[in-house]
């Protein structure tokens, strides 16, 4: 039997009706709804006349999307011909997102970039020539009608830095060395802020348990407040450690710390003298003989420093994820954190006004700490190392001369000031203001670099993050306990360390066809529209960035082969160890 | 049913008007995308403009690839899990089913229509919720009722360390926990749709057999075996090819609970998943054709199996 | 009906009300762990950031309807959206699956066996695989971004299922109706209007309620290819407020419930329909 026949009862009759007129009401609702999108205040058609420009970003912290917001009605105030639409993704769908719509060619005339240099080459422009010309928002003009805007307190002073004139590459305060990308030679993002990172402690939690207000200026302040706090902990028998640990915190620490032991090894690993340590070098010093992985001091002091450090996280630290070491701290269960300005806002508005944050940078131990003292003397730099928000162009824009202007509007000096004392990071503009608590994230351009890893993409990355993920969760540590790790890591690097070269090297070649690709655009642009002398130093930057490519390529092939026979010279019976 | 023959066309051609919009709509967006997905795999190709023709070496490639591997033996274990899960819906079926009240049977039938009009994403967020290690339900109930201090124990004679002294574990975090995590979502796994299924086939046995079923005094794990059990094994038999098939390419769940790396270490990693990286993330577009071709091999096969082996006699 | 008699007769002696007491208790414990979520969505959408902190478990007091008009903000815009997808959706499937489903019904057709296996095997299609070509598809037709471009896939999407089912159904209509109506000139639009609907009602409406659920769920082909916040489908909405790094629970429970909240105005009427539906289904099945 499929259905009842006969005629449904009375009140099946209304409510079958009443249920039809609903559904009709919805859809008329939801008719109106696009026909509003459509054609109403706003949209398309209704701003047909306007110019359009759009931009991507995947910063949902706190307070960016509504600053961003607000920069952008301010720029319509100032344009009353443009229209300006934000469009935030959330992180994890960031990558797909980007990628479809730039195969889609429906992509935003702006894209916050993160480096993808596949899709850099192809789908964005290089904005050389343009960084090359002042920003016209430094004019005296401009500034004027910006201050009538942004209020008085951005009124220029003798402590701000007048920049009108300067080539906008200049009014960046690391000469927008973040939005460069090394391996293209080119200048593609322009970054709106700068990221540094930095520790925070609850300065009323050091204060009851260690006894200071101070932050720690050594190493071993460090490790006598954390130890002071854990004595309090137990004391009082409180939920409390003195570092909020997660996955992400220990990678800050890593990335801080490896950095700062390994520089010492530049002159054993840097054959060529370029300041680099590339992959080919790196096989060189560890499968020839230049450096012993399994006894180098450097190298074991850049993961003890960690592992020490590392004893004062919350137990089971690796398991954690980054917003619950975050919620640690708001809490007050934790009296110290460390992570990016990225996440300053976010920390600042969950902590509220429930206490108050120190900011201090990362400490290096004293020369005479035994430990640690010889192999980690100097800070890392941090010019250039992470550039907030750079927005990359994309090649399909409608309207190039409007996204550039925007982009010049968010970096002017005072529209950036504004721009990120909202967010609380820390402009990229010369010369901007900075209230107290942002001045403490001022980057410090004097240090050394992050050399090298101690694994190359692919098997051997995979191993080390296993192995060392063990090393460091480790809840008790045998006096060996590092030589261990460094024992059974170095045998899977010999292993696997010259696949994953192969391989990468074979990778690297698709980059170097992209920028072929890059090069026949501009061979092309330069005989349609002759060489003008900013093609013409594209055309060169290019060509001299293959050029170097190729050369890179060809060089670490050569310390590959020398590497491979050195190790074989080594392992082969009869020869030293 | 009429019969046309190809001559008998040239009258009843107006029929083929009526079919063409279907017809027409699956060939150009179901069928064309996958032919073209066909031909792409065995090209290097990136989605959007680079291809170049490589022959087998995507496949090659995929027979070769232990990221691809380890998801087919995860997705091996979802399907089993899955299976298992498929049974406490049957149990509530026959259950509700033989409940004497027939207002009651009517009752429970309309309470599990709504948790099924919740929005698959919503529950999907909800759960997520769920496993949340700081704020969530699961850690939060097994620490409230001293059963994470148990699991500490077991934890530490089994040497896991995975639930340690004064961590929540990372349900969806820690890469031994999210097999578990992914088997035990759903809980108590009871699906509505298969239940009011079930529940409609069990409502055409008449009463006289179990009127003669009490009679020879079975007890009721007879009564459902010979029963209840056999004219519900057509729902079942569907419901378990589907829910194969299902399993073997799904991969939004794991997508939206673990982002597209298939969580840490990559443990969750599926090959619908990976397909997708692959093609979305990591611009390798034939790739991905390649192992859906493999895929739909295996779905082809499974399913010929299954028709040919598990056949219902009436 | 002596069944009932029987039953209700079985259910009063001793050994009878245990097992229907254990009978009920089970099916109300399941009950209670299906309904769990849902509590928690609702419990939790009236609740600050505070309170669900120190007592996410049962309902605090004061409470915090204001949660909802948050949410609104955030997700509210899309409910339009989805609604208009679903429904152009359904409104597509089933008018062109009706009309291929009444000829497969009706006439074999040369090339009968051949277009039935290949829906068959497109069944067996993994969708990731296809996703970049029917990607690049509709690219080259300039769909992207577009309400078209979401829709018309769809429409293709449910035909394979939705044809199948309406054959299965159509088959059962006796014959003689149809050529009763021939005989009177109806073309075979007119038969479909006359006689398919008005006896298949309940089974369009059950397979109209599937497409209109399915509709709404639409996540992955919207989260690809629509670029413009304002234009997103609700189940991309909401992917996207989870992934905001502060994590304001209130609104965002309630954002969930606000968007359960058409589901369930839909439910509560075609409810009838739908386990009659799918009780008539299984039949079938």
């Amino acid at each position: 039997m499929s259905n009842r026949a006969g005629g449904a009862s009375r009140g099946e009759k209304i409510r079958n009706l009443i249920g039809v007129g609903i559904l009709a009401a919805a859809f008329l609702w939801s008719a109106v709804h696009m026909v509003h999108l459509a054609f109403g205040p706003g949209s398309a058609v209704s701003t047909s006349q306007k110019r359009v420009v759009r931009f991507a970003h995947w910063q949902l912290e706190g307070g960016l999307v509504e600053a961003l917001n607000d920069a952008a009605r301010l720029y319509e105030k100032l344009h009353p011909d443009v229209r300006v639409e934000q469009i935030p993704i959330p992180e994890r769908a960031y990558p797909q997102w980007v990628r479809t719509q730039l195969i889609g060619r429906t992509a935003p005339d702006l894209i916050e970039s993160q480096g993808w240099e596949n899709l850099i080459v192809r789908y964005f422009v290089p904005i050389t020539d343009i960084i090359e010309k002042p920003n016209p928002y430094h004019s005296k003009e401009w500034e004027q009608r910006l201050v009538a805007l942004l209020g008085d307190e951005y009124k220029s002073g003798p402590d701000t830095v007048n920049l009108e004139g300067v080539p906008w590459r200049d009014t960046y305060i690391d000469g927008m060395q973040g939005g460069y990308m090394q391996t293209l030679q080119d200048f593609y993002g322009m970054p709106l802020s700068v990221f540094t990172i930095r520790c925070y402690a609850n300065r009323d939690l050091l204060k009851k348990a260690a006894g200071t207000t101070e932050p720690p200026q050594d190493l071993e302040t460090f490790f006598k407040i954390c130890q002071d706090i854990q004595a309090y902990a137990q004391k009082n028998n409180l939920k409390l450690v003195p570092i909020a640990g997660s996955k992400y915190t220990e990678s800050v620490f890593r990335g801080k710390y490896w950095g700062m032991a390994i520089w010492d090894l530049l002159d054993k690993m840097d054959l060529n003298e370029d300041g680099w340590v590339d992959s080919g070098e790196q096989l060189m010093a560890f499968m020839g003989s230049g450096v012993d992985m399994m006894t180098d001091p450097n190298i074991r002091a850049g993961h003890e420093a960690i592992f020490d450090i590392s004893r004062y996280f919350n137990p089971g630290f690796m398991a954690a994820e980054r917003d619950q070491s975050v919620f640690l701290f708001a809490q007050g269960n934790a009296a110290m954190i460390a992570t990016g300005t990225w996440d300053a806002g976010s920390l600042y508005k969950q902590v509220g006004g429930d206490f108050e944050i120190l900011v201090f940078d990362f400490p290096i131990p004293r020369p005479n700490n035994p430990k640690f003292g010889p192999y980690i003397r100097y800070r890392l730099t941090e010019a250039g190392t992470k550039a907030g928000f750079p927005m990359a162009m994309t090649k399909f824009s409608e309207d190039p001369d409007l996204t550039v202007d925007f982009m010049h509007f968010l970096s002017s000096q005072k529209v950036n000031e504004w721009l990120n004392r909202r967010f609380r990071w820390f402009p990229a503009t010369r010369g901007a203001r900075t209230d107290a608590m942002l001045q403490a994230f001022e980057p410090k351009m004097e240090g050394v670099y992050k050399l090298f890893d101690l694994y190359l993409t692919g098997q051997t990355q995979l191993r080390y993050e296993q192995m060392y993920g063990d090393y460091i969760s480790a809840a008790q540590a045998a006096p060996d306990h590092y030589e261990r790790f460094i024992r059974q890591y170095w045998a899977a690097y010999r292993s696997d360390v010259f696949a994953d070269f192969e391989r990468n090297w074979a990778n690297s070649y698709s980059v170097a066809t992209q920028t072929e690709k890059a090069l026949a655009h501009a061979r092309t642009r330069a005989v349609r529209r002759g060489l003008t002398p900013e093609i013409q130093r594209n055309l060169s930057a290019l060509a001299l960035g293959q050029v170097r490519r190729m050369h890179g390529r060809a060089m670490d092939w050569y310390r590959y082969q020398m590497a491979k026979q050195a190790y074989e010279n080594r392992s082969s019976p009869g020869a030293g160890p | 049913m009429k019969v046309i023959t190809f001559r008998q066309l040239r009258h009843r051609w107006r029929l083929y008007l009526l079919v063409l919009p279907a017809i027409a709509l699956v060939c150009t967006f179901s069928y064309f995308p996958a032919a073209t997905a066909v031909f792409r795999s065995f090209y290097r190709w990136d989605g959007d403009e680079i291809s170049e023709y490589i022959g087998l070496e995507n496949f090659y490639r995929a027979l070769t690839d232990p990221v691809l591997g380890h998801s087919f033996y995860l997705v091996m274990i979802l399907i089993l899990s899955n299976f298992i899960k498929m049974i406490p819906s049957i149990i509530t079926a026959v259950v509700i089913h033989r409940i004497a009240s027939e207002r009651g049977r009517y009752l429970y039938r309309v309470l599990f229509v709504i948790p099924m009009i919740i929005p698959g994403m919503v529950a999907l967020l909800i759960w997520k919720y769920f496993y949340d290690p700081t704020v969530g339900v699961l850690n939060g109930l097994l620490n409230s009722t001293g059963l994470m201090a148990l699991l500490q124990h077991v934890d530490d004679w089994f040497g896991w360390r995975v639930f340690v002294e004064n961590a929540n574990p990372a349900w969806l975090g820690h890469p031994k926990l999210i097999i578990p995590s992914l088997i035990f979502w759903g809980f108590p796994w009871v699906g509505v749709v298969g239940v009011l299924l079930y529940l409609a086939g069990l409502g055409n046995i008449e009463q006289d057999i179990y009127d003669a079923a009490e009679i020879d005094g079975c007890g009721w794990l007879r009564k459902f075996w010979n029963i209840e059990l056999p004219l519900i094994l057509t729902q079942i038999r569907l419901n378990l090819i589907l829910m194969i098939i299902g399993t073997l390419q799904g991969w939004g769940l794991i997508f939206i609970l673990l982002g597209d790396s298939g969580g840490p270490a990559g443990v969750g990693m599926v090959p619908g998943l990976y397909m997708f990286r692959k093609a979305f993330r990591e611009s390798e577009a034939g790739y991905a054709c390649g192992i859906g071709l493999l895929l739909f091999f295996l779905t082809l096969a499974l399913t010929v199996i299954n028709n040919r082996y598990v056949r219902v006699k009436k | 009906m002596t069944d009932a008699v029987t039953g209700y007769m079985r259910a009063k002696t001793r050994r009878g009300r245990l097992n229907e007491l254990t009978k009920h208790a089970f099916v109300l414990a399941v009950l209670v762990f299906s309904f769990y979520p849902l509590y928690m969505m609702l419990n939790i959408s009236f609740k600050t950031n505070k309170q669900f902190y120190h007592q996410p478990w049962w309902p605090t007091w004061p409470m915090y309807p204001a949660n909802y008009s948050l949410g609104w903000e955030t997700v509210g815009a899309a409910i339009p959206n989805t609604i208009y997808l679903a429904v152009m959706q359904t409104m597509g499937v089933l008018a062109v699956a009706l009309l291929a489903s009444y000829v497969f019904a009706r006439y074999r057709l040369p090339g009968h066996n051949l277009f039935w296996s290949a829906l068959m095997i497109l069944l067996m299609m993994p969708g990731v695989a296809n996703m970049v070509p029917l990607f690049t598809l509709l690219r080259s037709l300039g769909l992207l971004n577009s309400y078209t471009g979401l829709i018309v896939p769809a429409i293709a999407g449910g035909q394979v299922f939705n044809i199948f089912i309406l054959r299965n159904y159509l088959e059962d209509t006796p014959e003689e109706l149809f050529e009763a109506a021939e005989m009177d000139g109806a073309g075979a639009l007119r038969q479909i209007w006359n006689i398919v609907i008005p006896m298949n009602g309940s089974v369009l409406a059950t397979l109209a309620c599937l497409s209109f659920i399915g509709g709404w769920n639409d996540f992955l082909l919207p989260l690809l290819i629509m670029r413009d916040p304002a234009r997103l489908p609700i189940a991309v909405s909401l992917y996207r407020l989870e992934g905001a790094y502060v994590r304001e629970w209130g609104p965002t429970m309630a954002a969930y419930a606000i968007s359960a909240i058409p589901m369930i105005i839909l439910f509560i009427f075609t409810m009838r329909f739908f386990i009659r539906g799918v009780a008539a289904g299984a039949l079938k099945g």
